[in-house]
């Protein structure tokens, strides 16, 4: 009957060979995740570089030059970090330490690519749209469906550009937005659209119709045929 | 790395998944296993029970295939007593049977249905041999699975042997479900067989010494699952059940989902009320089997069903999620196909590592079982028919099942035959 008997080694032999393999499973997880944190680090710092360079064309750069100006790399450079961090914040928590120092460097490059493609805009007349659009993780129920909306709407109309930012956030760039635009805690989400505010959700087509959308994406289909 | 509530779910089931692995792993490799040589000198008589209740259509092909499976056995025939009882066929069953007394069949019969499981104890009232099986008549055996059961018994404290049992020729989805199903059982039952440990000696050609039977009582007609209570039967008089893992049994897939289902709630929800019966087989002084085999099998159960309400949540909880998005923005086919292509988005972190961990070990796990089984038809397909389906599949039986439990209800099982 010796098969019955229980062998206590055995079973203590299992323990811990399954928690070391538990750990080094944990353990190889965890270096991945911060393996991923690093890159999306290293390309925010590659960034830093790129829109420094734009930002030093559009100082040189003179009307003539519009034709010359493509800001399509930079956009969905900025756009690929934004879902990699959304990537990452499912992993981590949108709270989490790690997440949030990203957070608040990506929301620096996102103003500083707002302020680059209003100007791109006013210099030669791209008839892009942009929308700041505030936000909390937090504390705020229409904030999902409104980010699905917006990003919905940047789907469908390529020249529509939205620059989340997550309220909590704290960098005095922010801040300063935060101010201008009397950004309330309680009255989330709000959206800027060329310098008018709105708060609560709003919907697909009030955007489509306020923006004009319909209008600009023939426009610019007609302009640009091969971008479409 | 968030520690929410489905993480911690994740992490729960890999580590009982890898530790239960691991026991396995360290039995299957374990220095001491016992072996059973085919000894020519040792030859006690068999005797092999086939019930059968209408078998006769496309000509009782399939009841041919069973009966002349024994008849081409290689154990020596003067040792080999085969008995069909008719159960009350209302087709030419009988006749087909009655065919092979020629050839030194013995059928019985009787005019009216009783089940399967009062077919077999009259079948062994008139059994003369020293060991008994029974087959089904849509299940056939190899040649020489006689010749690798038998010298089980050699060992006095053996009460029965069982054989690899199979589906043959697995073509429908389900099939495929239910051909992997089965290998995971010849797996565990390899496993629980170096443990000394087996719950359930499945009822097709499991080899019991008759005088256990003579001397513990026939097959509980009582119970739809006579084969799990013969074998905790066995089990709580300290006996040995063993396993022959290349002594091959082929049975018929199921051939509807009514049917899969039907046959899945009966055997679970007999398992909960012989687990209740033989409730005092959960200690140590039943060894493995009451502290390891049971309680991993009723953890086990819990696990399942949690995690089939926590899905099911989950997926109601993104099909609201999808409507409302559709709600607000509008159904747009292109969405669904729409895949980004950023490797970094792929998930690979400690809720997907451990996971997929445990599928490698359970595939490599079924890859030892086919090649020290002897099996030659491929378990790639089933496998992923398997671990696509069988969360729900399984899971939803089971919670049929301890529904019928709590509730008492009384369930009509059919005849009890075959794949009914």
């Amino acid at each position: 009957m010796d098969r019955k008997e229980i062998k206590t080694s055995r079973y203590v032999a299992a323990l811990f060979f399954t928690i070391t393999i538990f750990l080094i499973g944990l353990i190889v997880g965890n270096y991945i995740s911060e393996l991923k944190l690093r890159v999306v680090y290293d390309l925010q710092n590659d960034l830093r570089t790129d829109a420094l360079s734009n930002e030093l064309l559009f100082q040189l750069i003179s009307i003539d030059l519009c034709k010359n100006i493509n800001m399509t790399t930079y956009t969905s450079e900025v756009s690929k970090i934004g879902t990699r961090l959304t990537h990452m914040e499912s992993i981590y928590g949108y709270d989490a330490p790690e997440v949030w120092s990203l957070k608040n460097y990506y929301s620096l490059l996102l103003i500083r690519h707002w302020m680059l493609s209003e100007k791109a805009n006013e210099l030669c007349k791209l008839n892009t749209s942009a929308v700041l659009y505030f936000y909390s993780n937090k504390d705020c129920v229409d904030c999902e469906d409104q980010g699905l909306v917006l990003t919905n709407v940047h789907k469908n109309y390529p020249l529509f550009n939205i620059y989340s930012f997550e309220v909590d956030l704290q960098n005095p760039s922010l801040e300063f937005l935060k101010e201008k635009y009397n950004i309330q805690k309680e009255r989330l989400p709000t959206i800027v659209i060329e310098e008018e505010i709105f708060y609560g959700f709003q919907s697909k087509q009030f955007l489509i119709d306020y923006l004009d959308l319909e209008r600009k994406l023939e426009e610019d289909k007609k302009k640009h045929p091969e971008w479409y | 790395m968030q520690l929410s509530f489905h993480n911690i779910l994740i992490y729960l089931l890999s580590f009982i998944g890898l530790f239960t692995s691991i026991v396995y792993f360290l039995t299957i490799f374990s220095p001491n296993k016992k072996k059973y040589e085919p000894d020519p000198n040792y030859r006690p008589k068999v005797s092999i029970i086939v019930p059968i209740w209408n078998e006769g259509s496309a000509q009782g092909e399939r009841l041919r295939k069973t009966i002349n499976s024994l008849l081409n056995c290689t154990y020596p025939k003067d040792k080999l007593e085969i008995i069909i009882v008719n159960d009350g066929s209302t087709d030419n069953s009988l006749e087909i049977a009655k065919s092979y007394e020629v050839l030194g069949v013995k059928v019985l019969s009787r005019n009216k249905s009783q089940g399967k499981t009062k077919a077999i104890n009259l079948g062994l009232k008139y059994a003369t041999g020293e060991l008994i099986a029974g087959l089904d008549a849509d299940s056939f055996i190899e040649p020489d699975v006689l010749d690798k059961l038998v010298p089980c018994f050699k060992d006095k404290n053996v009460m029965g042997a069982i054989p690899s049992i199979k589906i043959w020729k697995p073509k429908r989805f389900l099939q495929k479900v239910q051909s992997q199903e089965f290998l995971s059982a010849v797996f565990i039952r390899h496993l629980q067989s170096e443990l000394g440990a087996i719950p359930l000696a499945p009822g097709a050609f499991t080899l019991v010494r008759k005088s256990f039977i003579d001397k513990h009582g026939l097959l509980s007609s009582k119970t739809m699952v006579e084969d799990l209570e013969l074998s905790l039967r066995i089990q709580s008089k300290n006996y040995l059940i063993e396993n022959v893992i290349d002594a091959n049994v082929y049975t018929s897939g199921v051939k509807t989902f009514k049917i899969f289902v039907n046959q899945r709630i009966r055997w679970f929800y007999g398992f909960l009320i012989q687990l209740k019966r033989y409730k005092h087989l959960f200690s140590k002084k039943y060894g493995n089997l009451g502290v390891f085999i049971l309680p991993v099998s009723v953890i086990f159960v819990f696990l399942t069903v949690f995690v089939f309400f926590y899905s099911m949540i989950m997926i109601i909880y993104n099909s609201i999620k999808w409507i409302r998005e559709i709600y607000l923005v509008g159904f747009q086919p292109t969405n669904l196909f729409e895949f980004n292509r950023d490797l970094f988005l792929i998930r690979i972190d400690n809720t997907t590592i451990l996971p997929v961990l445990l599928l490698i070990v359970a595939f490599s796990f079924m890859l030892y079982i086919k090649a020290v089984s002897k099996e030659r038809q491929g378990i790639t397909l089933p496998f992923i028919s398997f671990i696509s389906s069988y969360w729900f599949l399984g899971s939803l039986c089971w919670i049929l099942a301890i529904y019928y439990y709590i509730r008492k209800k009384k369930v009509k099982w059919g005849p009890n035959y075959f794949s009914s």
